[in-house]
């Protein structure tokens, strides 16, 4: 049965964007935390030093860099955020496949992270692109990225890189060492491949998973 | 001054330093763990009368070191921190014999009370312990 993009939106839409804005309010809520325990510290020095213990510049410098180092943290996730919020905004165009898949893992930093497993992103040398919503190719690369981690060990390093196939066709291929989910049934995923005209590919030893672009 | 021993727990080292200076700062001896595996390590090898524990960790979560803990040690003492304190995780934390659930950042006043309130609940236990052990004793004895 085909699916409207309007239909899989009510369907799935509201949940991905849920999972992903608790999951980047927690990362934001941590730098928060970072933040203001460097400050009560910064406090803690300055009111020692009215006491008259003389102020350890070096200790400043280190805590002002502590912080600052915060800001650019949740300066990168609110920017991803936003791009997310935005990528609703079209419902066609043309994607940089690599930009989607670095907005898709830095959404879901903290979710893969707890999972324990770390995951490489290999550009390809030259810009790929596919055409359609960007939302879709976010929750897509997404739904693929869980599917596979579901079983995954802790400690597993899993690969995403971009290229060309053999047929001239746009490709995101998902590899690790050690093999994964057996099939990709999931409802979700296999109405948005056909809004891409895509299709999963999977190789014998179940530890390589190629997304094919039709479009 | 006060002499609470303290453990926290927290993958996040920038924020583990910060707060284990500023009480240190406050009279408390504190350590510091940035995973629950190294931090359950911790607890076997020393004592502590308070641990610290962040809810969302990678490998393993502080509910499920929360039991572990209370398993190994229930008169150890567990305050912990979340990015989004929900009234279900609170409950849960609580039935597992959780302290207290903070909601991050958290106010070093309001943190602090709280780990002096926890060692002398831990106190309070470990003398009850004591009271038992040596009832027991002298119930086996018939004195």
């Amino acid at each position: 049965m085909k699916h409207t993009a309007q239909e899989i939106i009510d369907q799935y839409g509201p949940a991905y964007f849920g999972r992903m804005g608790a999951s980047i309010s927690h990362d934001i809520k941590n730098c928060l935390a970072i933040m203001n325990e460097n400050a009560g510290l910064m406090s803690d020095h300055l009111m020692m030093a009215q006491k008259g213990v003389p102020p350890d510049i070096d200790r400043f410098s280190g805590i002002v860099q502590r912080i600052e180092k915060q800001i650019n943290r949740a300066d990168d996730i609110v920017k991803s955020f936003n791009k997310f919020s935005h990528s609703m905004d079209k419902p066609e165009q043309q994607i940089d496949l690599d930009e989607a898949v670095g907005l898709a893992l830095n959404l879901g930093a903290r979710i893969i992270a707890n999972k324990s497993i770390t995951v490489t992103h290999t550009r390809a040398a030259d810009k790929l692109y596919v055409n359609g919503s960007f939302f879709f190719l976010l929750f897509l690369i997404w739904s693929i990225l869980e599917k596979i981690t579901e079983n995954l060990a802790s400690g597993t390093v899993l690969n995403i890189s971009s290229m060309e196939d053999e047929n001239k066709q746009v490709c995101l291929s998902f590899q690790c060492e050690r093999p994964f989910a057996s099939d990709f049934g999931l409802q979700s995923s296999d109405q948005i491949l056909d809004l891409f005209q895509a299709k999963i590919v999977l190789d014998d030893q179940h530890n390589r998973a190629d997304l094919i672009f039709g479009n | 001054m006060s002499n609470e021993k303290v453990l926290i727990i927290d993958d996040e080292q920038d924020f583990t330093d910060a707060l284990a200076e500023r009480m240190t700062t406050r009279g408390m001896t504190v350590s510091t763990s940035s995973s629950a595996i190294e931090g359950l390590k911790n607890v076997e090898e020393h004592s502590f009368d308070v641990v610290v524990l962040d809810l969302q960790m990678p490998e393993m979560d502080g509910i499920e070191t929360l039991k572990i803990l209370k398993k190994k040690k229930p008169e150890l003492q567990v305050i912990l921190l979340t990015g989004h304190a929900t009234v279900e995780k609170g409950i849960e934390a609580m039935k597992l014999g959780a302290m207290d659930l903070l909601e991050k950042p958290a106010d070093m006043t309001t943190l602090t009370e709280k780990i002096k309130k926890a060692q002398a609940q831990k106190m309070i236990l470990v003398e009850k312990k004591s009271e038992e052990r040596i009832k027991n004793i002298m119930e086996t004895r018939g004195w």
